[in-house]
């Protein structure tokens, strides 16, 4: 019994100072990146990393978060979540689709939606209807399998208030 | 087997409670717009399973930025983000107000780099004092302006500002409608915070266009109509209608009260001065009417009242009530305001002298005009005038002649009534506001004349009487103003005047050997109500006579130097114009010439129509009965006894040696006395002076024997008065005996009249 304990530690402290990737197949990785979106009078767009800009109100953020699987076995149920930075509001239809995968929102970070919805006070009494994008708190994709070495791309864009 | 189970639990349990990281901020975001020295990070997280349904948690790296001050305004107007725009008067005290809002992300101060009166406004140049408002504080400059606006608090994120750009307009501007432009350019600056500097914003302006249009504006028009039959009433109708840009504001109650209309806000609206002719105000027939209809043309909907005020005042100044005196010099309609500031709103369309929708009518009806001249063009002239307030922030007040920017606090009268001013404003459309026309109005037109003798004393009321005395020349026809006349007599110098006619009241006289002229003065007086002209036509006497026409000399005692036109030579006739003004009486003389050969002792008739050139059907007729000699002696002699002895026949009409004969001289003013109804001219009957007619009777003159042949007067003669008498003669020599002797007749006063006549009698025997 003592040693079926002493087994048990070492097992726990091997499962959590080995990473998991070191005995589990699939290893998704993420990369995340900002840039400023501008657009000249001509339509032309242009492009600034965040990280040499101050913003300004009004200007257009687009992330791009890149999910590799870097492992030797699929990875299932892909869950990519990206909280709506604070000072800024999430841009309507910005989010990248990618077929298989679904596009859901939350408002509270707890509760999702592909269509969060709201409830409105009228003469008439409460009313649901959608919530304005800008009031999504949260967005994330799901996608059900990333192949091993492959990775997929997820976009959407804020403007800053 | 069971170990790793175990561990796959533990995992499992590991990945459960591995949370996603969240995006994050290390400090409250604002409501609006991220404060500067925020930083923005973000953080993406994913969960996934493997083959075996091992759930997996990953994050990204993070990705940061620093908020930093990012300034922004906007300059807004009273029409939001688009240009402002108001409306404003001459003489107005003007302010802009901009709205400055913070719409950057941090508190900041603003500043302003140019603003005040600015831009193509065409009376930009008419503009004086300009100043800024802010926070109730005024600032003379921009500069005292940003250094209030940098010493005043922050102004928080969305936070605003107002600032007035505030201009006196010229109370007379150069062009109106025209513009006075203002603008405002301004920045924001936010203190460095942290790792975000201090940044100033990009200006922001706007602009206000303020167009110029004039104040209120009372415009008036007036009419008047006259009735087409006796009695020729006239009638006043007096439009009233704020024409003007802005509502016609009350007048105060203190300078209502002073006028004596009531203690309230009001205007006099329409103030007329009733019109007069010779100094006298007529009646007015009748209640004058007011039209005023709530809500229609600019009369306010509510809160406003309109009454008739008359005043006996001269000038308007005191007196006004609501009852009409018998002649009240003024009549107005005051409007009582009781709600409100304002008498009429704006109701476009009208102008000075046209008013084709008012808001307020007035109406009287007054008798037309009487009296010499009333028929003239212009007898009535009448304007009407009235009083309302400006829109400006001392009320001015504005009336025809009253001069700019006369503020109506104060309440004084006299500004009002002053000759010239206000109601007594007597000047056609006078001034931008307040004044109708003038109408003008006479009585219907009467012409008439009279021509007819002249007054024994000169002087025009005497004239106007005589012209109009009624005679009838000849006895026979009517007495009336056209067969009046004038005698007159005339012979040649040295001329004795013979009879040689035996019937008393025939007479057959001698002939004369010259001409002779004699002048006659005539009136003639203009009796209708218009000036006219008239013809005049003068006509001769028959038998070779001939006439001109003179005006009177300076001293009213011969005729002028030259005759009128027409009747510069002496002619049968002659016929001349003289113009007179209504009421004007005139003495001229009537120049005639008898013909060489003119038998004396004849009268003539020489007649002048005077006819108007305005109505020809109004003329009339004087008569000049010139006579050639008018005392008429005619001798007769009775044979009282023959003195014949018995037996002895004397010749006819003869006598013998102790006969007696009686003589009989009569005398008589041949001159016609009318048919004894004229009136009031009798001292244009022909009349000897008094004392002067003297008969003289010399029995030894040239012609007469009886001095030789008898032995003088058998007694002293006498006068027996016939028509006119009795009256009592005096005599020299008259006694028994002589053979000479004279007659005063009716001693040294007395004078004979036209158709008197009387016999001296006297007895001789023969010797």
């Amino acid at each position: 019994m003592r040693q079926i304990a002493v087994t048990f530690a070492l097992a726990a402290v091997v499962m959590f100072l080995t990473p998991v990737s070191a005995f589990a197949k699939p290893n998704v990785q993420l990369r995340l990146s900002g840039v400023l979106v501008t657009q000249s009078s001509d339509g032309q767009e242009t492009t600034t990393s965040l990280e040499k800009v101050t913003p300004k109100k009004g200007e257009l953020y687009r992330y791009t978060v890149i999910a590799s699987n870097v492992g030797t076995d699929p990875a299932f149920k892909v869950v990519t979540k990206e909280n709506v930075p604070n000072g800024t509001a999430f841009v309507g239809g910005s989010a990248s689709k990618s077929r298989g995968v679904v596009i859901e929102y939350s408002l509270d970070g707890k509760t999702w939606s592909a269509k969060p919805m709201v409830s409105v006070a009228t003469p008439k009494g409460l009313v649901r209807r959608p919530a304005d994008p800008s009031a999504y708190a949260s967005i994330r994709w799901i996608a059900p399998k990333v192949a091993p070495k492959s990775a997929l791309t997820f976009t959407y864009e804020v403007r800053v208030k | 087997m069971k170990l790793l189970r175990i561990v796959l639990a533990l995992a499992v349990f590991a990945s459960s409670v591995t949370v996603g990281v969240t995006t994050q901020s290390p400090q409250p975001a604002q409501a609006a717009q991220t404060a500067p020295n925020t930083t923005i990070q973000n953080t993406a997280s994913a969960t996934y399973t493997d083959a075996n349904n091992v759930t997996y948690t990953t994050q990204s790296n993070t990705v940061t930025t620093l908020v930093g001050n990012a300034p922004t305004l906007t300059v807004t107007t009273n029409n939001g983000a688009s240009a402002g725009t108001s409306t404003v008067a001459p003489g107005q005290i003007v302010t802009d107000t901009y709205t400055l809002t913070n719409t950057g992300n941090a508190a900041g101060h603003f500043q302003l780099t140019a603003s005040g009166v600015s831009g193509a406004g065409n009376d930009n140049a008419n503009t004086s004092t300009v100043q800024y408002i802010f926070n109730a504080t005024t600032y003379a400059s921009l500069a005292l302006l940003n250094t209030a606006l940098n010493a005043a608090s922050a102004t928080a994120v969305n936070g605003t500002i107002t600032i007035g750009v505030q201009y006196t307009l010229s109370a007379t501007p150069t062009n109106v409608p025209g513009a006075v432009t203002t603008g405002m350019t301004g920045n924001v600056t936010y203190a460095a915070v942290g790792g975000a500097s201090a940044q100033t914003s990009a200006t922001a302006n706007n602009t206000y266009t303020d167009t110029v249009q004039s104040d209120a504006r009372l415009d008036l028009q007036k009419t008047s109509s006259q009735g087409g039959s006796s009695p020729y009433d006239i009638t006043y109708t007096i439009k009233a209608n704020d024409g003007g840009n802005f509502p016609a504001k009350a007048l105060s109650a203190a300078l209502n009260n002073a006028l004596g209309f009531p203690n309230s806000l009001g205007c006099a609206i329409i103030v007329d001065k009733v019109p007069t002719y010779g100094g006298n105000s007529p009646v007015i027939n009748g209640t004058p009417a007011i039209t005023a209809t709530a809500g229609t043309n600019g009369y306010p909907a509510s809160g406003t009242t309109t009454a008739v005020y008359y005043t006996t005042n001269a000038t308007g100044a005191a007196g006004w009530t609501t009852v009409k005196p018998g002649n009240p010099v003024f009549v107005a309609v005051f409007e009582t305001v009781t709600s409100g500031t304002t008498c009429l709103n704006t109701n476009a369309g009208s102008a000075a002298g046209s008013v084709p929708a008012p808001a307020i009518t007035l109406s009287f009806v007054v008798p037309q005009p009487a009296g010499p001249g009333s028929g003239n063009a212009g007898a009535y002239l009448n304007i009407a005038n009235g009083l309302v307030g400006d829109n400006q922030p001392t009320e001015h007040i504005l009336g025809p002649g009253i001069p700019s920017n006369t503020n109506d606090a104060g309440g004084s009268a006299g500004v009002v009534t002053t000759g010239g001013q206000g109601f007594e404003n007597v000047t056609s459309e006078n001034g931008p506001s307040g004044a109708s026309q003038i109408t003008s109005d006479k009585a219907h037109q009467a012409a008439a004349v009279l021509n007819g003798p002249t007054a024994a004393t000169y002087s025009l009321a005497n004239l106007q009487t005589s012209s109009a005395w009624t005679g009838s020349y000849d006895g026979v026809v009517t007495t009336n103003t056209t067969n009046d006349f004038t005698e007159a007599s005339l012979t040649p110098a040295a001329f004795t005047s013979i009879n040689s006619g035996t019937v008393a009241g025939t007479p057959n006289g001698n002939t004369y050997s010259t001409t002779s002229t004699v002048n006659v003065a005539n009136a003639l007086y203009n009796s209708g109500n218009v000036d006219d002209s008239f013809t005049v036509v003068a006509t001769a006497p028959t038998g070779g006579w001939t006439v001109q026409l003179y005006p009177d000399n300076p001293g009213h005692t011969a005729p002028g130097a030259a005759a009128y036109a027409g009747c510069t030579s002496a002619a049968a006739t002659c016929t001349t114009t003289i113009a007179l003004t209504s009421g004007q009486a005139i003495q001229y003389w009537a120049v005639y010439v008898s013909p060489s050969g003119q038998q004396s002792f004849v009268r003539k008739d020489g007649n002048i129509v005077a006819t108007s050139v305005a109505d020809v059907a109004q003329s009339n007729t004087t008569h000049n009965e010139i006579y050639s000699g008018f005392i008429v002696l005619t001798k007769s002699v009775t044979v009282t006894s023959n003195g014949c002895p018995s037996g002895v026949t004397p010749p006819v009409g003869g006598a013998c040696p102790g006969g007696v004969l009686t003589y009989s001289v009569d005398y008589r003013n041949i001159a016609v006395p009318g048919n004894g109804t004229e009136v009031a001219n009798p001292a244009l009957f022909l009349i000897t002076k008094p004392g002067t007619l003297i008969v003289s009777e010399d029995g030894a003159a040239i012609g007469n024997t009886w001095a030789a042949n008898t032995n003088g007067l058998n007694a002293a003669a006498t006068d027996t008065p016939g028509t006119g008498g009795p009256w009592t003669s005096t005599y020299t020599t008259n006694t028994a005996a002589s053979t000479a002797f004279t007659c005063i007749v009716g001693g040294a006063a007395f004078q004979l009249q036209a158709g008197w006549n009387g016999v001296i009698s006297f007895a001789v025997t023969i010797k």
